[in-house]
């Protein structure tokens, strides 16, 4: 029961990262913007995925050593598949 | 529409399952008339900021890594920890641009909960981490503070009229200056609370200090009305930029730094303590430096501690909480805080209470002195009765936070006592019982302004935080004006006795929205602000019925509603419009369904009529 121009919170917190990447359409990100600036709740929601990918870019890289790296590759494509 | 841009769309595209990436019971169930919405807002965060606080996240966040799904593990690893960009990972994981993103949302909600957990199970368990929080708020706050005292300083204040008569205004020209003051004010609050919000809040006070020292610099060389007029206007640019953005400044702080806002009160408190101490102070040495040497020296001395203010703003570090979201067009910005404060079912009773208690303390300061005269009080009685007076500032101050006023018995028993004062202030002739009356109203009024102004912030997200305390504050400017006209007409008619049957009438009117405040005590935001549209008369006729007969089954709406066209008819008289009608209907409509005649679109009606069949269910 959504309607043209709201966005229910369940739905805006599924989206954020595709709103991060800039992947939606002007609508819907306009929807999110407006919704943002209106509801606490999400805009604590996205500060907070924000405070989390800023502290995962915090992290040392060198944490992950390259085999390490080439191990969850495969890992990922034998998944995959 | 909906299913143009519906997360649907995007599971199906990216051809993987995708159930929900935040816990379902976080949102209200679809027993609720507002399915889908926060059932409660996830606490805040403490800031980051503080290197021992981040260290322990990043160890956090490092510790949870490897719990998560393989596939989910890699791709925020590139995305979030090694940099790459959406593009690239999927081409080096070979899966398209969509599943991808899927990947990454759900890992990134993933360690967000991780996250919630710890910084959740950091506080009560861990009672030496929040005495850390609080002693590091403390010490971020003494800029502040001491700013505040400083820019509080005026030791021209006591000698001002003395001053403008030496160059010569009369009455005539009194009247001109503060009709001129009166207008500026209310025309910058809410554009300078837009820019505290959009910019800067210290930014903003910086300016309001700028402003202020330019209004005494110009006031000290004036020799003619015209440029005394100057200053004054640019005393009326202080006072706006600097209301609203000190409130909000104080809010983020405590937010950002202890995680919720429990404390606010006492904080906010705190600096009107520093500021009273100041203006009260600076006064009684004013008024002895302008004795021992000249009205316009006090003028010039002035100047240098609010100088000394901006070099305090400058080393306070400013919260970040009003940039978190991303930032929205100006037009969207404005079209949010004007309804806001003018929209919302829950915040409009809090605007009335911050209105109506604004108006009582504005009203004891400006003819409190009247009684005195009205009584033939000796002249030596004045400056103790005004010291009494703007020391309630301080001490209201002090008070604040401490009287519990969100619970119904400490409000109902502060109105009794208010009323009882404002009684005595229709009656008594009596010198000590007339002071001590208006000490006391104004001391409780000051309490209950500073709980209100803390449930206004409670109710308001942080990027529209200052606009909104601004337009409350010219709310209650615009109030005050003909509110003192009348006030002024009666006490020449019939006495200032009898006037104050208006404040006792006015502190009936706060003591039952303070009262109804309190007992509302779980406000469903959104059931309100449809529940307001109903008491508005904007719904159209199907969900209005619909409405109706819910209201027939369900008391507290019922009470809420009433309560509610209580306070728009109180808000009706008020001139609420910042902005002209068709640009105010172009900005709406921007927002709303573009076929939309109606105040409401016709997609709301269809979700207010859905929920109110499911209430009904």
């Amino acid at each position: 029961m959504t309607s043209a121009n709201e966005i229910r919170c369940d739905e805006l917190v599924e989206l954020i990262t595709d709103y991060l990447d800039g992947a939606l359409n002007a609508e819907t990100e306009r929807c999110i913007d407006a919704s943002l600036a209106a509801c606490e709740g999400c805009a604590r929601y996205l500060a907070q995925i924000r405070a989390t990918i800023s502290a995962l870019g915090d992290l040392p890289t060198e944490a992950l050593p390259d085999n390490s790296r080439d191990a969850l590759l495969s890992a990922f494509r034998r998944a995959t598949r | 529409m909906a299913s143009e841009r519906g997360s649907g769309e995007l599971t199906a595209q990216a051809g993987v399952s995708a159930g929900p990436t935040v816990d379902p019971s976080r949102f209200r169930g679809s027993d609720d008339p507002f399915e889908g919405h926060w059932r409660e807002f996830p606490a805040p965060w403490p800031s980051t900021e503080d290197e021992h606080v981040a260290a322990r996240v990043r160890a956090h966040v490092a510790s949870v890594l490897g719990r998560l799904p393989s596939r989910q593990q890699v791709v925020l690893t590139l995305r979030d920890i090694e940099g790459f960009n959406s593009d690239e990972t999927s081409s080096i994981v070979e899966i398209s641009e969509v599943e991808q993103r899927v990947l990454l949302q759900r890992a990134r909600a993933f360690v967000r909960a991780e996250l919630e957990n710890h910084f959740d199970v950091d506080d009560p368990k861990d009672p030496a981490a929040a005495e850390d929080r609080h002693r590091s708020l403390r010490r971020r706050m003494l800029p502040l503070y001491a700013a505040a005292g400083l820019q509080g300083v005026g030791l021209w204040v006591p000698v001002e009229k003395l001053f403008m008569s030496e160059i010569g205004f009369t009455p005539a020209t009194i009247g001109v200056m503060a009709a001129a003051y009166a207008a500026v004010v209310p025309i910058i609050e809410v554009p300078s609370g837009i820019l505290a919000d959009r910019w800067s809040r210290r930014g903003v006070l910086i300016i309001a200090s700028a402003a202020l020292a330019t209004s005494a610099l110009v006031g000290g060389l004036s020799t003619n009305v015209a440029t005394y007029i100057v200053a004054a206007l640019v005393l009326g640019v202080y006072f706006a930029m600097y209301s609203g953005t000190m409130e909000s400044i104080v809010y983020d702080t405590v937010l950002e730094e202890t995680g919720d806002s429990t404390v606010f009160q006492r904080r906010l408190g705190r600096v009107r303590v520093v500021e009273g101490s100041a203006l009260v102070s600076s006064s009684l040495v004013g008024g002895w430096t302008a004795e021992l040497t000249s009205t316009r020296l006090t003028y010039f001395l002035t100047v240098p501690f609010v100088a000394g203010s901006i070099v305090l703003y400058l080393t306070f570090r400013e919260p970040r909480l009003h940039q978190a979201t991303r930032a929205t067009s100006l037009r969207n910005q404005v079209t949010v805080t004007y309804r806001t404060i003018t929209r919302r079912g829950v915040v409009l009773p809090i605007v009335t209470a911050a209105v109506l208690t604004s108006l009582i303390l504005q009203v004891l300061f400006e003819f409190g002195p009247l009684w005195l005269v009205a009584i033939s009080a000796a002249a030596l009685w004045y400056g103790p009765f005004w010291a009494a007076l703007v020391s309630t500032l301080g001490l209201g101050g002090l008070l604040a936070g401490r009287l519990r006023l969100d619970r119904l018995g400490p409000v109902l028993t502060i109105t009794v006592i208010m009323l009882l004062a404002s009684v005595a202030l229709t009656v008594s002739r009596h010198l000590a019982v007339v002071t001590a009356a208006q000490v006391l109203l104004a001391l409780l009024i000051v309490v209950a302004n500073i709980h209100v102004t803390g449930q206004l912030h409670d109710a308001v997200p942080s990027s529209i935080r200052s606009g909104v305390a601004s337009g409350v504050g010219a709310l209650s400017w615009i109030a005050f004006l003909p509110f003192a006209l009348v006030f002024g007409l009666l006490s020449n008619t019939l006495g200032v006795h009898s006037a104050a049957w208006l404040i006792t009438a006015t502190v009936v009117m706060a003591g039952v929205i303070l009262g109804r405040l309190a007992f509302r005590a779980r406000p469903h935001r959104n059931l309100a602000d449809l529940l307001h549209r109903y008491a508005d008369g904007t719904l159209d006729a199907a969900a209005e019925r619909r409405a109706a007969a819910h209201l027939a089954s369900c008391g507290a709406c019922r009470a809420h509603v009433e309560q509610m066209r209580k306070t728009i008819s109180m808000l009706g008289d008020l001139p609420t419009e910042p902005l002209p009608d068709q640009t105010r209907d172009a900005l709406l409509s921007s927002l709303r369904s573009r076929t939309s005649r109606v105040p409401v679109a016709p997609g709301e009606t269809a979700e207010i009529v859905n929920a109110l069949d499911r209430t009904q269910t």
